[in-house]
């Protein structure tokens, strides 16, 4: 079980759990910048969603008598390209509506992934310890030193680039991060009095693991993994930019941004509107993930 | 250290053979008969049992053999250490110019705590956070090549070229270390020391330069290690924005063309960077506290 470490001032009944809705979007309300944070969550999310309803055109579909339109409000630019349009005519506000997906899927399926396998090493080294843990801080230590980018790069090279390879990649790539906070906090619960009441009543070590190692970590791996989905959603489009993220006729932010760079000298809305959409993404995610770290585990700050 | 590296090879030669068989990695095999893929295969001694071919690996990495790039004829090793100095160039000027923005903007902040530098400090370091440093590149060049014509788009040749791939991987660097030299501080300057310090009669400047700053720099440097694997990481996508001709640009470069071979060094070479730098703060610590010795 998790003690609380706030006083819970929501209604009683259902609301009063720590992880109740109500008692979130109570905090919520006090802190200014989560909030922001939510609000852009919760917007992209809605945007990969509702993509196809939302978007004025179909991101792909080639005008080459409109190619290279500024914006509406700038003179030469019309309103039914808002954002104008790229070097081939295509609508950039339908691409970055569209290019959220991307985004969004490989961010939470690779943290998925990447959170799943570090905390199962994690929990392992943290408890069982000894020859156990030393390995698995080499390995750790061996994932840190080759620079994530480079990584990736290599094995999207062998691999190939598709949606699902980068998802794997990325996962596999991550999961680092998540092992070493997992294992710290492990340290230091395996000593505490209810994991060594539950080994004195013959608890196996799968049960003792599992319901009381995880649930006791789950809250800093929420943090972790909010804050994780960022990172992978940079390192997304920084794969895209290089050229080895999803394919065309997939729109990705990176992709985007790699076609603003050529046209930077003649045409700057190709690389401003992707470059926002993902720093705008990124910084919500990280001002929710900041205000999670606050709200569920104040030892994290 | 070594339990490290030898990890660091098993990646290497394992990356190639994620796929299968290693030599559709190595050579164009559409464009091969299936006789002249067999040669090559015996040439390159695939058709051996795997842990002979590691072994194998291991003592031609020895001798800085990674094979040769089918592309250019040539050693794949010598091709990715000839390009090291450009890479170091960018990755010193980058630190450098994280250094002298972090530093002192951090020290104001922490001394002069909520006015408007530590606000200022602390806004940066929020929006430097989500910044991807590609995109920052792309808009120095919009504003400082593009607009203001102060400095040339892309390219590796001289000073002036350098500049905007520096500032773009330095002041990624920067927001972080701003938050760590600030925060480093504000704890140390509460330390009895301190007070001791300024209670004998020291300048306040000195008191901060010479008791302070010297002992908060010790946990921002251990995290400046761990920012190193990061600022590679930069590099690599930062030389493919400003076509700096280092040898990220050529690793990227090589995958495309399925030169593996340079991918596999390149790969090695970066790890190896990371591994020295941080075993350079290691001995940096003894520098700042006299107190810590390696045995």
């Amino acid at each position: 079980m998790i003690a609380s470490t706030h006083p819970v001032t929501v209604t009683p009944q259902s609301a009063t759990s720590r992880w109740g809705l109500w008692y979130f979007a109570s905090r919520l309300r006090q802190s200014p910048v989560g909030l922001v944070g939510a609000l852009i969550v919760v917007a992209v999310l809605s945007v990969a969603i509702a993509a196809p309803a939302l978007a004025p055109h179909n991101p792909n579909q080639l005008q080459f008598s409109r190619r290279l339109l500024p914006p509406a409000w700038q003179p030469g630019g019309m309103w039914a390209h808002p954002l104008g349009t790229d070097n081939l005519g295509r609508d950039i506000l339908s691409r970055l509506l569209w290019g959220s997906r991307v985004s969004v899927v490989v961010g939470i399926s690779a943290v998925a992934i990447a959170g799943t396998i570090g905390v199962s090493v994690g929990v392992v080294a943290g408890y069982f310890g000894g020859h156990i843990d030393v390995a698995i801080g080499r390995v750790v230590d061996t994932f840190l030193a080759v620079p994530f980018i480079v990584l990736a790069l290599a094995v999207v090279g062998v691999l190939g680039p598709s949606l699902m390879n980068l998802i794997v990649v990325l996962g596999l790539v991550g999961w680092v991060s998540f092992s070493r906070v997992v294992r710290g906090e492990t340290l230091a619960i395996r000593a505490r009095e209810f994991v060594l009441a539950a080994q004195a009543v013959g608890q196996t070590n799968a049960q003792i693991i599992r319901r009381h190692l995880i649930p006791n970590v789950l809250p800093s791996v929420i943090v972790l993994a909010t804050l994780d989905v960022a990172t992978t959603i940079v390192a997304e489009s920084a794969l895209s930019f290089l050229g080895l993220g999803v394919q065309h006729p997939t729109v990705t932010w990176g992709a985007m941004l790699a076609d603003g760079r050529q046209y930077v000298a003649t045409a700057w809305w190709l690389a401003v509107a992707p470059g926002l959409a993902i720093t705008v993404t990124v910084l919500g995610i990280i001002f929710l993930g900041d205000w999670l770290r606050d709200a569920l585990d104040p030892r994290l700050r | 250290m070594v339990p490290v590296l030898f990890l660091v090879t098993l990646i290497v030669f394992f990356v190639i053979r994620l796929k299968g068989d290693p030599i559709a990695q190595l050579a164009p095999v559409d464009l091969l008969s299936q006789e002249e893929i067999e040669e090559l295969r015996r040439a390159y001694g695939f058709d051996r049992p795997v842990i002979v071919q590691y072994v194998e690996f291991l003592r031609h990495l020895a001798r800085g053999d990674f094979g040769e790039s089918f592309r250019y004829r040539q050693p794949a090793f010598g091709l990715v250490v000839e390009r090291l100095p450009k890479t170091a160039q960018l990755a010193g000027a980058a630190v450098v110019v994280a250094w002298l923005v972090a530093l002192p903007l951090g020290v104001v902040a922490a001394v002069r705590r909520n006015s408007w530098i530590d606000l200022l400090a602390t806004g940066v370091s929020v929006i430097g956070r989500g910044l991807p440093n590609y995109w920052l590149g792309i808009m120095l060049i919009l504003v400082f090549s593009v607009s203001l014509r102060w400095l040339p788009v892309s390219g590796s040749d001289t000073l002036a070229h350098m500049v905007l791939p520096a500032v773009t991987l330095g002041v990624g660097l920067a927001t972080t270390l701003t938050r760590l030299v600030r925060s480093s501080l504000l704890e140390v300057i509460r330390q009895d020391y301190m007070t001791t310090a300024r209670a004998k009669g020291l300048a306040g400047g000195t008191v901060i330069m010479k008791h302070g700053l010297r002992n908060a720099l010790i946990p921002v440097l251990t995290l400046f290690g761990l920012q190193v694997a990061w600022l590679m990481g930069g590099v690599v996508i930062v030389e493919q924005v400003f076509a700096w001709a280092g040898m990220g640009q050529l690793v990227v470069k090589a995958v495309f063309t399925r030169d593996m071979a340079i991918v596999q060094a390149g790969v090695f070479v970066f790890a190896v960077i990371v591994m020295t730098a941080n075993l350079l703060v290691d001995a940096f610590y003894t520098v700042l506290d006299p107190r810590i010795r390696y045995e």
